[in-house]
């Protein structure tokens, strides 16, 4: 149930984020440029799930040296900065 | 397909990505979260359906986001952010009372059928239940009480043991008769664990004016004793017969 939720509302967050974001155009481009979209889409994909791996090792690393209170400040700020930053810039846009 | 294109793709997107938002959001995530597993699948689904759009749509598809996408995207990291740094923990003991009500209701929905299908359903198995039924009942009157949340019985690592080892495997019901018997008792005994921890840490400090309570964890640890006995002579029985 708790795992459905976080799985549920990490996967949301994470999609509406990329929408339009440099990756998501980045491979637009390439598809564009080459015409191959079955290889865009394969190598785009194994990328950001590399990328993924990487940050869910370095968090669950961190995890371990930084106290837990410290880290869950930090983390909602980035979060918060981010919406700020989001908000902020679409309403200018 | 297209070696040099997957690979030109890769690290195209792959340096992109690299301290991007949506890589600090899996860091983040990750390391405030107890899951990293739930965390890598979600971001792994999301950002590969966000490829798999993007090169379908191509050039065209930055024109089809709509606007407003942004303004929700930015709403849910504040919402994010305030949930990370305002949400409260659990309190363990609520952890561990909740694992207590699924483990038996599954004892109440399994075990029946485990000697049904051994043919050794009986009046004593039945009991066996009605007063699991009845231990159920407790553990969610705790809840409900909130009973012991903020008490320092959430300190014990006995407590993060025990409640790791609250859970009724399924495969119960397919296993033979004299393994899913020891799964039961096994299961029994660590049910037994928590009523004599809560008995224990109630009795030792005279702070907790709670004999009402203390009687019927009482009786509870009589039943489960009781209980585990009288799985055990299903056990002796088994063996008996062959």
């Amino acid at each position: 149930m708790k795992n459905k939720s976080l799985f549920l509302s990490t996967f949301l967050l994470v999609f509406l984020a990329e929408l339009g974001d440099k990756t998501q155009i980045a491979s637009f481009g390439k598809a564009a440029e080459t015409g191959n979209i079955l290889s865009v889409i394969i190598g785009g994909s194994l990328a950001l799930i590399a990328a993924t791996v990487v940050s869910v090792f370095l968090g669950h690393y961190i995890a371990k040296i930084i106290p837990e209170r410290v880290l869950k400040l930090i983390s909602g700020l980035f979060f918060i900065a981010t919406g700020v930053v989001i908000l902020i810039s679409s309403l200018a846009g | 397909m297209d070696i040099g294109i997957i690979f030109a793709s890769f690290a195209l997107v792959f340096l992109a990505e690299l301290g991007d938002k949506t890589q600090l959001v899996a860091l983040s995530l990750t390391s405030t979260s107890k899951n990293p597993f739930s965390v890598f699948l979600a971001t792994s689904l999301a950002l590969t359906l966000s490829t798999i759009i993007a090169a379908l749509l191509g050039g065209l598809a930055s024109r089809f986001v709509p606007s407003f996408t942004a303004y929700i995207t930015g709403i849910l990291f504040l919402i994010f952010g305030g949930i990370i740094i305002f949400a409260k923990e659990m309190p363990k003991i609520k952890e561990c009372f909740l694992e207590a009500v699924a483990l038996e209701n599954a004892f109440i929905r399994y075990v029946p059928r485990v000697f049904e299908k051994a043919g050794k359903l009986d009046y004593q198995i039945i009991n066996i239940l009605r007063q699991e039924k009845s231990h159920a009942e407790v553990f969610k009157i705790l809840i409900k009480e909130k009973k012991l949340f903020k008490d320092d019985i959430n300190k014990l690592e006995e407590l993060d043991h025990i409640t790791k080892s609250l859970s009724f495997p399924k495969k119960i019901l397919t296993s033979p008769f004299p393994i899913a018997l020891n799964e039961i008792v096994r299961q029994e005994k660590i049910g037994l664990e928590v009523f004599k921890l809560i008995h224990k840490h109630i009795k030792e400090e005279e702070h907790h004016q709670e004999d009402e309570l203390m009687h019927l964890l009482e009786d509870l640890i009589h039943e489960e004793e009781e209980h585990i006995r009288i799985f055990l002579t299903y056990g002796n029985e088994a063996s008996n017969e062959k």
